[in-house]
């Protein structure tokens, strides 16, 4: 396969659902995943052997988006990585560079849509590297998906639903939950003025007062405006030390409580994964309230880059719900693009959906500003606290790189290598910007990101060569 | 327009030859802004391989300039006060025919007598001096010892350390968008983020050059590619002694017949145990960073070739930067005679070996008006260019391309 239509990158509910809407206009779609299941996190599947007799809402909806696509007529790559997009060798198309078993090394294509989602955003904390610390995100992967309890004494801390969702699942599934501290205080008084955002919610609120019947059927201890401030342990954790914090959200060193555990669960909301759409140097809008630096796009969701669509959670943290939304403007679009669709009949499709976005939207910002981890958060770390964990670089030597004069998140990776390892600074991104900002007295914004390269995660040089394959020549 | 940002000096352009000069014109006590598009070291300076190279110096006019330049390096970093990684380290090119052999052999006549060491040595040397070397193919090499290497970064951040420490305003993420001139002087520039005043400006800017030049009416004959690289993941269990670089190469189209890439091997190992591979050469004037579709396969199918052993290496990241040549393989080093106040310092060969030496003749043209450490006549930027030999031209008619 040398050329196809249309690419989606990333198969959870934004990549499925522009898949769908592009192929039944009748585009050729080929839609890719690391994972060895379609799904994302939001509709992961369960392991081959596993069985389920789960009959939620929430696994009815799975199952129909599943069986829309098993029986549409887009060719789905698993366990696949999109290494590396290069601009293609016919004018105004992309070359993207493919690693998986049955996957083609190359395809060419004038139009992607990237639904690459979102990952756990940690703050560094004593202690946070230490084995049994795991993001909220693992956490509910190992309950839900592997049938894993991560710990049997678990504390969990960071800001925002998944937390509140990690916390109701585990203790479901077992787990004695010592503590949950969520970092934003007073959710009530700053919750109202958004009141009119949750109107028509009911799903969400319904979920919502789910988890909490669990937790307080459990006596599960629930403190706002409270964080795990260090860790503690030998060769794994076996302490927290759980703090209350001001308003500026440093720990206020009289109220803290330390408790034995085997677990830490951490998550301070989530960080869209826009590596892809740095890779393509696409260009990047600043909005704290969807989780940091996302992609500039237009109405259609495309990026700066002709032809490349950003949607669902890599485009600006707002949950499935808006990915879905967005995943169809996104299809239909392409679809215009590529003379499957007039732009009239497009328009019949979008306008329903972009009154339904413009909800979502006001919903994700509630969410943005009410649950984003403050910024006395990253003074947790002590000057020996390991930040960048790929290249073992503590904060001591990033506090050398700032007193040399860098200004972005790249000088301090240039200086001193955060960033430089293995996942080019996933991880220890938001971290080093946050100290960086805090130390140098910037702004968020202008300490800017890390660029990303291809490839994308470190591939063995016999693959980059394409050294057993035919090569495609172009 | 604020005093603050009015200055003595503007320099333009914050990669090793900028960050150097603005380094000396601070420690000469001018008040001196540095300017840069994009970060510090954001286009060749940050992409190379920190190779402090004497082999490769053009032949007819440079040869002081780069003696005294890499002597400098004897006593840089404790002038700096700051480790950069240098080190010295030797060069090996492998060659796979006499006639390779032969283009570079006024070279070899050449350096040693200006007391740059370089000599043949044959396929059983090579293995001596570098085992993992698969040498079953090649003729033989050229050996050159009076080179090294450091970390550009590091080397550009302390030049920059000790002038941020004795004031020197920098500002990144400031993009130039014109000059201010009057009565043929200039008076200061324009950028997205305001004007500077300032009554002397220096473009270190390489491969952006000769499209500001054209904002003033000048058509500096710089030439541009983009140079693409590659780093593995560290290899501990593999050591090697030299910086290793091919004649062979291979060509690849990217979009067309007349958009091809040209990837000479170019190797070395990081302290850090990290390979560095290069080099595609893909010419043109494209300055963004987007590396080509081409580049990866071709960097890869070089190492391979040469270092088997690094076939199940893991690559970490790959990436592009614009750099530039002139016909001559000389810089453009000087005053620009119709602008008073205006000084170039671009497209230097080897840039980093050039530093320490550029940052003190630029400082000498601003602060007396002329230069007496080197001769830097033949480097005008007005001069007219010849043709000259560089071992870096390839020629896409040799025959040792690939067919893929």
């Amino acid at each position: 396969m040398d050329e196809v239509e249309l690419v989606v990158v990333g198969a959870g509910p934004a990549g499925i659902e522009s898949a769908l809407i592009a192929s039944q206009a009748g585009v050729e779609v080929i839609l890719i995943d690391t994972s060895p299941k379609p799904g994302g996190q939001y509709f992961k599947q369960l392991p081959e052997p596993f069985k389920s007799d789960d009959r939620s809402d929430h696994q009815d909806k799975a199952q129909r988006l599943f069986q829309r696509l098993g029986s549409s007529s887009i060719r789905v790559f698993n366990d696949t990585l999109v290494w590396g997009i290069f601009e293609g060798t016919k004018p105004g198309s992309w070359c993207l560079a493919l690693y998986g078993p049955g996957a083609p090394q190359r395809v060419n294509s004038r139009a992607i849509v990237l639904a690459t989602g979102a990952f756990d955003c940690s703050i560094p904390f004593p202690g946070w590297d230490l084995p049994g610390v795991i993001t909220a995100g693992a956490a509910l992967t190992m309950v839900k998906n592997q049938r894993v309890l991560p710990g049997k004494r678990v504390v969990l801390s960071g800001t925002g639903p998944l937390l509140f969702a990690s916390a109701a699942l585990l203790v479901q599934a077992g787990a004695e939950v010592v503590g949950v501290c969520e970092s934003s205080a007073n959710l009530l008084r700053r919750g109202l003025p958004y009141l009119p955002a949750v109107w028509g919610q009911w799903g969400r609120m319904r979920e919502g007062m789910g988890y909490i019947k669990t937790l307080a059927s459990h006596r599960v201890p629930y403190r706002f405006g409270w964080a795990v401030t260090s860790a503690g342990g030998g060769n794994r954790v076996s302490e927290a030390t759980m703090a209350k914090l001001d308003r500026n959200g440093i720990p206020i060193p009289q109220s803290q409580v330390t408790r034995a555990v085997d677990s830490v669960v951490v998550g301070y909301s989530l960080v869209p994964a826009t590596e892809l759409c740095r890779l393509l140097d696409c260009d990047l809008v600043f909005e704290p309230g969807r989780g940091g630096f996302i992609p500039r796009r237009d109405e259609e969701m495309e990026t700066s880059c002709s032809g490349i669509y950003a949607v669902g959670d890599c485009a600006g943290i707002g949950g499935a719900e808006m990915a879905l939304i967005e995943g169809r403007i996104a299809g239909t679009s392409a679809a215009v693009r590529l003379g499957h669709l007039t732009k009239r009949s497009a328009y019949e499709v979008t306008s329903r959906e972009r009154i339904a976005l413009r909800r979502e939207q006001r919903f994700a910002k509630l969410l943005g500003d009410l649950f984003s981890p403050p910024a006395g958060l990253f003074t947790l770390a002590e000057t020996d606290t390991m930040i960048c964990r790929c290249e073992q670089v503590t904060l001591r030597q990033i506090r050398e790189a700032i007193s040399y004069g860098a200004q972005t998140v790249g000088d301090v990776k240039n200086l001193v290598r955060t960033g430089m390892g293995n996942c080019q600074g996933r991880t220890c991104g938001s971290m080093v910007a946050q100290i960086l900002a805090a130390e140098s007295g910037r702004t968020l914004e202008d300490v800017r990101y890390f660029n990303i390269r291809p490839p994308l995660h470190p591939l063995p040089l016999e693959v980059v060569e394409e050294h057993q394959k035919e090569v495609h020549t172009p | 327009m604020s005093s603050k940002n009015t200055f003595d000096v503007i320099v333009i352009g914050a990669g090793v030859i900028g960050c150097s000069i603005a380094y000396r014109l601070t420690a000469a006590g001018l008040k001196t802004a540095l300017l840069d598009r994009g970060q510090v070291g954001a286009g060749a300076s940050g992409a190379n391989f920190g190779m402090v190279q004497s082999n490769d110096v053009e032949l007819n006019f440079s040869i002081p300039m780069v003696k005294v330049s890499y002597s400098r390096f004897d006593h840089l970093e404790e002038e700096l006060g700051m480790p950069v990684g240098f080190r010295r380290i030797a060069s090996l090119r492998l060659l796979s025919t006499e006639d390779q052999w032969k283009a570079s052999e006024e070279r070899s006549k050449i350096l040693p007598q200006n007391g740059i060491a370089y000599e043949f040595v044959p396929p059983e040397r090579i293995k001596e001096i570098e085992p993992v070397i698969d040498t079953r193919n090649l003729f033989g090499a050229t050996y050159a010892s009076y080179q090294g290497q450091l970390n550009p970064f590091l080397l550009m951040w302390a030049y920059l350390r000790r002038a941020i420490q004795t004031g020197l305003s920098l500002n990144t993420y400031t993009e130039v968008t014109g000059f201010e001139i009057e009565n043929g002087q200039m008076r200061g520039v324009r950028t997205n983020r305001g004007t500077f005043p300032a009554g002397a400006v220096v473009l270190a800017t390489a491969a952006w050059t000769r499209r500001l030049g054209k904002l003033i009416g000048h058509d500096w004959n710089i030439h541009t590619f983009r140079a693409s690289a590659m780093v593995t993941e560290p290899i501990y269990s593999l050591k090697i002694n030299t910086i290793i670089s091919t004649a062979d190469h291979i060509e690849m189209e990217v979009t067309s017949k007349e958009d091809s890439e040209l990837t000479v091997l170019a190797l070395a190992q990081t302290p850090d145990c990290h390979f560095l591979i290069g080099q595609a050469d893909r010419p043109g004037e494209v300055l963004n960073a987007r590396i080509s579709q081409a580049a990866p396969k071709t960097l890869a199918m070089m190492a391979g070739r040469y270092f088997p052993v690094l076939r199940e290496a893991r690559i970490l990241r790959t990436w592009t930067a614009p750099t530039t040549y002139t016909d001559d393989g000389c810089p453009l080093l000087g005053p620009v005679k119709d602008i008073g106040g205006l000084i170039l310092a671009a497209s230097y060969r080897s840039a980093i070996v050039h530093s320490p030496l550029a940052g003190e003749i630029v400082t000498q043209l601003v602060t007396t008006g002329r230069c007496d450490i080197i001769d830097i006549s033949p480097f005008s930027p007005e001069r007219k260019m010849q043709q000259a030999e560089t071992i870096y031209t390839v020629k896409s008619t040799q025959n040792t391309t690939e067919e893929v």
